[in-house]
């Protein structure tokens, strides 16, 4: 199956960003592994009337990289038979509740693309004393480059973009 | 409150609590001044293990005899608060097997029951357990949660007379000539002073012992020593469990509640860090990987929390040096010792014998008064303890009601159940019994509240009942403005815990605390 779009996501900010990609009259896949919390029914109802692709519930389950260093495609865990193809790929699948970056005691990675990822080498510091004070780990995500391209190796990919909380703050 | 006593203890952990509780027993008038929360020291901050003694029989026989015997009392005074688990000592491939024979030995010698059986049969016992073990040995070990055992203590001395006062320090001490009659206290909250008297003050404020003491113009050596724990989202085993070898870190694992507990690391700290304990990530690593040796499944078990407390270690009088320490109990008569009257400290000992402390420093305290009043702590029940028949929830109860009883016994009858309302749910803790904790068990804070209804204490580290509690805490203290405040220090204090497990699944709920509430409180 080909998109346009693909966007691992699932809350009203992927969504809007994919109506708003449908307006620019592209096809659009919606990949929510929860089953697109916030998002109300007019806007669902909205976003497949316009031709959008919603896979709720559903997770991706493998990646399929081209030669030339870039996505191929993506499997799913409900559709492990069907290659999803796109000419753009959109990482908005969170930071750590939502399970887009994990953590164990000292490190910090991606683990759909194995994307670069900013985070404190010093495990210590990840937490302030202070509950009410901004938290350095909500500062980890993917490195990006200037175009939001997600870095891989210290490249860029393509064809992939990183989008929402998942990415790196300063 | 009365301005003369007959006693006055300064410090609200188990300990002192105990004496307390004896004290007004023996019809003493009694204080109990606490400058924090009951058991918010070394009291609340261990493993919550009912020691067999076993850990101490090759080492420190007294210890170990001392322990099984107040094990027994306990499981019979204090049965609302104790689980009888029952306990293991492993003995893993790279231990020493010969250690076996004469642990075993020695736990005979001091009197407790321990049986080497064979490690298949401990493996069916307890299945968790590492399979790769060669040698294991059944002793009486327990589960006591000191929250409740405290509580209980402190409810009951009240109950006999006794005034406690939570929140209060002792600045000064008020002396005639050689002798102590009394202290001065101040309100931490509203810096108001006033003076008590008593013909004895006892000095039981664990490692807080040795400022109370220059204080009185004493000097106790003392060394603390911070042990470092982990919480576990699961009761990874149902029994103790324990490496069968010299003590180390990280070798006893002990189920409590819904969670389990590792422990303990053993590092000298500095005094300034006592009242402030920080576990590092070293610590946990260190934890987790002891632990994992002892049941497996640790290693891949949710870490909810993290938590120190501070051994009261005493050197040796004898010692100059002051290396040499002091493992059991010690009772200061400070008139003897140091030529001040009117000053007992009692301190060293463990959790599983604050009630011989409690009983030897009441006994001294009675010796000097000229009275002969027997100790009768150890066959009369504490509150929510006292009937077998009592100890048996009913059918027909909520789960809030069963959960109440849990932690309170007997006294669930004082209750209100007409609301099941439930305000934590990871314990769950109602309406009910927190209004009960507010009339009767003198709860201030939400932290006060946790240590009496184990509200916050679950998965959730109160990521969801925090606003809900702190609400109807304010209107139980008659103060709904407060809510605002409760909730926010509840979240800084539960923080405290998160922070050095802060990875895999609880990076995900610290995240979710934060997205929470970061924002609730502008």
């Amino acid at each position: 199956m080909k998109f346009d779009v693909i966007i691992i996501g699932g809350d009203p900010k992927d969504a809007a960003a994919g109506l708003q990609y449908i307006k620019e009259g592209k096809s659009v896949c919606l990949i929510a592994k929860g089953g697109l919390i916030g998002v109300s029914p007019a806007e669902r109802i909205e976003f497949a009337s316009k031709g959008g692709t919603l896979l709720c519930s559903d997770e991706v389950s493998a990646v399929e990289w081209a030669q030339d260093g870039t996505v191929a495609s993506l499997r799913t865990a409900n559709l492990v038979g069907t290659p999803l193809e796109a000419e753009l790929y959109v990482l908005a699948s969170g930071r750590f509740v939502s399970g887009g970056l994990k953590a164990d005691m000292d490190r910090v990675w991606e683990p759909l693309f194995g994307a670069d990822v900013q985070f404190e080498q010093d495990p210590e510091k990840w937490c302030d004393d202070d509950f009410f004070k901004p938290q350095p780990f909500e500062k980890f995500g993917v490195k990006t480059d200037s175009d939001g391209r997600v870095l891989k190796g210290g490249k860029p990919v393509a064809n992939l973009i990183a989008y929402g909380s998942i990415i790196a703050k300063q | 409150m009365k301005t003369e006593y007959d006693v006055i203890i300064i410090g609200g952990g188990a300990t002192g609590a105990g004496t307390a509780r004896d004290c007004a027993m023996r019809g003493l008038k009694t204080l109990l001044v606490e400058r924090a929360d009951i058991a918010d020291g070394a009291s609340g901050r261990n493993h919550g293990l009912l020691h067999s003694g076993a850990r101490y029989a090759v080492n420190d026989r007294e210890s170990a005899a001392e322990c099984i015997g107040e094990n027994l009392i306990l499981r019979r005074i204090a049965a609302s608060c104790v689980e009888p688990t029952e306990g293991l000592f492993i003995t893993l491939p790279e231990d020493d097997l010969a250690y076996q024979a004469k642990f075993v030995e020695c736990c005979k010698a001091a009197g407790i029951k321990a049986e080497a059986i064979d490690p298949k049969l401990a493996l069916r016992l307890e299945p968790e357990i590492n399979p790769e073990i060669i040698g294991a040995v059944k002793v009486p070990d327990a589960s006591v949660d000191p929250f409740r055992l405290v509580a209980a203590n402190v409810l009951d001395a009240r109950l006999h007379g006794a005034d406690i006062l939570t929140g209060w320090e002792v600045v000064e001490f008020i002396k005639e000539m050689v002798t102590i009659t009394g202290v001065r206290i101040r309100n931490v909250k509203t810096g108001e002073t006033k003076a008590v008297r008593a013909h004895y003050t006892v000095n039981a404020a664990g490692i807080w012992g040795a400022h109370i003491a220059e204080l009185a113009g004493a000097h106790i050596g003392m060394l603390p020593s911070k042990g470092a724990l982990l919480v576990f989202g699961h009761r990874a085993a149902k029994m103790v469990i324990n490496r069968c070898r010299k003590p180390a870190n990280a070798d006893i694992l002990v189920p409590g509640d819904v969670v389990s507990v590792i422990g303990t690391t053993s590092d000298k700290v500095p005094f300034e860090e006592c009242d402030d304990m920080k576990v590092t990530r070293r610590e946990v690593e260190i934890l987790l990987t002891e632990g994992s040796k002892l049941v497996p499944s640790l290693a891949s078990t949710r870490i909810i929390r993290a938590y120190a407390g501070v051994r009261p270690l005493v050197a040796d009088d004898s010692d100059p040096s002051g290396r040499n320490v002091s493992r059991g109990i010690v009772l200061l008569d400070h008139s003897t010792r140091d030529g001040i009257r009117g000053f007992i400290s009692i301190t060293g000992g463990k959790l599983t014998t604050y009630r011989l402390m409690a009983e030897m420093t009441t006994d001294l305290i009675c010796r000097k008064l000229g009275l002969e009043r027997p100790c009768e702590t150890a066959i009369k029940p504490l509150p929510g303890s006292e009937k077998e028949a009592e100890r048996l929830p009913k059918k027909t109860w909520s789960v809030g009601q069963k959960a109440a009883f849990g932690r309170h016994g007997g006294l669930v009858g004082e209750m209100d159940f007409k609301s099941s309302e439930e305000i934590c749910e990871c314990e769950h803790v109602t309406r009910g019994e927190i209004a009960y904790a507010v009339r009767e068990l003198g709860v201030k804070t939400l932290d006060d509240l946790r240590r009496r209804t184990r509200v916050g204490m679950g998965t959730c580290q109160s990521s969801f009942c925090v606003l809900r509690a702190a609400k109807v805490l304010a209107e139980e203290l008659g103060t709904p403005e407060a809510a605002e405040q409760l909730a926010k220090d509840f979240l800084r204090e539960r923080w405290k815990g998160i922070k050095p497990v802060c990875w895999g699944d609880q990076i995900r709920e610290a995240e979710h605390m934060r997205n929470l509430y970061k924002e609730a409180f502008k």
